[in-house]
């Protein structure tokens, strides 16, 4: 996955939870954070999907569970 | 001695103000999370947020009574809809048979600021 790609995940991430990007690291996961619940976690797979032109698998969708497989399962598409 | 039915319940709120014009205006959220069915009917409301909004909360709550079967449905393959006399009731689009003999029940509510739902499972 090139640096590109990076930026684009980090840059949708952080606009749709709400963190600044300098806070953003692996460990931030999905219902532990506050920010990041369920809609929020629809909202960041629509905007990826958009982003990158892609569409999940469902398995994938619910395997991201922290910001470090965000990316990780993202890259699988690209 | 005979055995009852085997029931699980879920339910979920939703702050309203969150299904704003921005998020209703991205239809990849919208085709993820709701039926063409519920879409069209949401968006025929004069304000479409309080309607896409309960259904949210109806949604996650079905997952969360479904989980305790052992049982997940993608938010867009589970439909709330209303009978002919307006209750609201839950389809679900699947045609795995595990889903056959469920039974849902599901009761919607919304203040001008929030939208709750209740849901029991039961087979």
């Amino acid at each position: 996955m090139d640096q590109k790609h990076i930026d684009t995940i980090v840059d949708t991430f952080s606009d749709v939870m709400g963190i600044p990007k300098i806070e953003l690291n692996d460990t931030i996961a999905y219902n532990s954070h506050p920010a990041w619940d369920s809609l929020k976690h629809l909202q960041l797979i629509s905007e990826l999907e958009t982003a990158f032109d892609i569409e999940f698998d469902m398995d994938d969708v619910i395997a991201m569970e922290n910001f470090g497989l965000v990316r990780e399962l993202t890259a699988k598409y690209l | 001695m005979g055995t009852g039915p085997v029931i699980k319940i879920g339910v979920d709120n939703v702050d309203i103000s969150r299904f704003d014009k921005i998020l209703l205006s991205n239809s990849a959220f919208l085709n993820r999370c709701f039926t063409p069915k519920e879409q069209k009917y949401s968006l025929s409301k004069i304000d479409p947020s309080p309607h896409f909004a309960v259904r949210f909360a109806a949604k996650e709550a079905v997952i969360k009574a479904l989980s305790g079967f052992d049982l997940f449905l993608e938010h867009k393959k589970i439909e709330i809809t209303n009978d002919a006399k307006g209750r609201p009731f839950i389809n679900y689009l699947t045609d795995e048979p595990s889903y056959s003999n469920l039974n849902t029940d599901v009761s919607l509510s919304h203040s001008e600021t929030s939208a709750i739902a209740f849901v029991v499972v039961y087979r």
